[in-house]
């Protein structure tokens, strides 16, 4: 947890003094373990140390929808205890293995812990909130768009604004990134080739070269 | 900018003292005009005091993708301020005659604000930025979703979830609705009575009553 982003500007010191406030423990959990059931009233937020965690919404067959996951850095929790009902939307479970650091809410609050310590502590927290936000807003115009074609090339211009470069590497396998386009993976491997054969684009496994001056310029809703 | 959530819970000397303290921009806009460009490093968050903005994606013909609506005291840039580029992936643009109040994006750093409530205003902002995130997380799984019907369930199971009640107002017009889960607006229109004389939901206009809270449970 020392690398986290929630403790970006804490000294050694001013770590371990957090970290030994009554606020944080360490624990671990099997694949299948609850951590939080949708409904439940939320005082505390996990940090994932290792393993994997996902939420998923409930049907009323029983069936569910893996709706995010959660690997190693992230925060599953952390925006719901902020929300004005703290209630969780969906269900928070284990699904690798999973080393869990789990934080109480409390620690924003505290008068235990030193006020400036707790200040840098959740203006950290709010970093965290607002990359989350932003993401998920690209996530969003991604797929807004119908055609895969379309939703490739926003996602890329997007990529393309954040490294400021035509030159990028993407950090997830084809499997992950047909998931996060919403996409079934072989016509994503096909829509890719046939970007590749029209010379819009170079890619080799996650790293991408957008070779066309104009891309991001066009509509590709109707291609 | 008083009945802003960023100001939620402070004494009115405490607001007092911090508009005091920090120097405010109000701008007035014209339809169309542009807030905040694509690509731009957002040096301010804005209050909307009046009208109504937009985020939309432009293209070169001209034509914009509008995926967000901004309305009276919603916050703009508040989740770019945080972030480490700052940098706009859209462009911010007014849709009436509004008015906007800017505030530095760092203002929560002036140390002449006293302590207590600067530690006050990063949790209003904590608030903002965290039911900002549950809204877009809802609307990200509408839009993973195939079918209309189940699009329309998962919002209004958020909505359900959120204002605590199976009877709501939306802030929304059918338009804003269809635009919010991806879909046409006229296919919106027939889903949604469909599912009225399926005895589902009533409603009227903006006004919606959740008849069958365990269907919108039903996997489509």
């Amino acid at each position: 947890m020392r690398k986290s982003l929630l403790f970006n500007n804490f000294t050694e010191e001013e770590y371990d003094v957090m970290m030994h406030s009554p606020y944080f423990s360490a624990d671990s959990f099997s694949p299948g373990a609850i951590i939080a059931d949708e409904g439940d009233v939320l005082n505390k937020f996990w940090y994932v140390d290792s393993g994997l965690v996902h939420a998923a919404r409930m049907y009323r067959d029983g069936s569910l929808d893996l709706v995010q996951l959660y690997s190693p850095g992230d925060y599953p929790g952390l925006d719901i205890v902020f929300t004005k009902t703290k209630k969780m939307p969906l269900r928070l479970a284990v699904a690798k293995d999973a080393k869990l650091v789990v934080c109480d809410a409390g620690i924003f609050f505290t008068a235990a812990i030193d006020a400036a310590l707790r200040e840098k502590f959740t203006m950290n927290a709010l970093r965290l909130l607002a990359n989350e936000s932003v993401r998920k807003q690209v996530k969003i115009d991604v797929l807004y768009k119908r055609s895969l074609r379309a939703r490739i090339c926003v996602f890329l211009s997007h990529m393309r604004d954040r490294y400021e470069s035509d030159d990028f590497e993407v950090n997830m396998n084809r499997e992950q990134l047909s998931q996060y386009l919403g996409v079934n993976r072989s016509s994503l491997s096909n829509e890719i080739s046939k970007m590749r054969e029209e010379g819009l684009i170079k890619c080799r496994k996650g790293q991408f070269t957008i070779l066309d001056p104009t891309f991001g310029e066009n509509r590709w809703e109707d291609t | 900018m008083r009945h802003s959530r960023l100001f939620a819970g402070l004494a009115d000397a405490e607001y007092r003292a911090i508009i005091a303290e920090i120097p405010v921009e109000t701008r007035q806009l014209e339809p169309g005009q542009a807030l905040i460009a694509e690509g731009e490093e957002v040096g301010k968050i804005w209050l909307i005091t009046k009208g109504r903005l937009a985020a939309a994606r432009k293209y070169s013909d001209g034509s914009l993708d509008r995926v967000l609506v901004f309305s009276k005291r919603d916050i703009i840039g508040l989740d770019l301020a945080y972030t480490r580029t700052r940098i706009s992936p859209l462009e911010i643009y007014s849709l009436t005659e509004s008015c906007v109040s800017g505030i530095a994006y760092n203002f929560t750093d002036d140390t002449a604000i006293p302590f207590g409530i600067r530690e006050h205003l990063l949790k209003n902002i904590a608030h903002i930025l965290a039911d900002e995130s549950i809204r877009k997380q809802t609307r990200l799984d509408a839009l993973y979703q195939h079918s209309m019907r189940a699009r329309i369930n998962i919002f209004l199971d958020y909505k359900r979830r959120k204002l605590g009640g199976t009877v709501f107002d939306l802030k929304m017009d059918r338009e804003e609705l269809a635009r919010h889960l991806g879909v046409n607006r006229s296919a919106l229109s027939k889903e949604l009575s469909r599912m009225q004389s399926e005895g589902l939901i009533r409603y009227q206009k903006r006004h919606f009553e959740i008849l069958d809270e365990a269907a919108l449970r039903d996997r489509q």
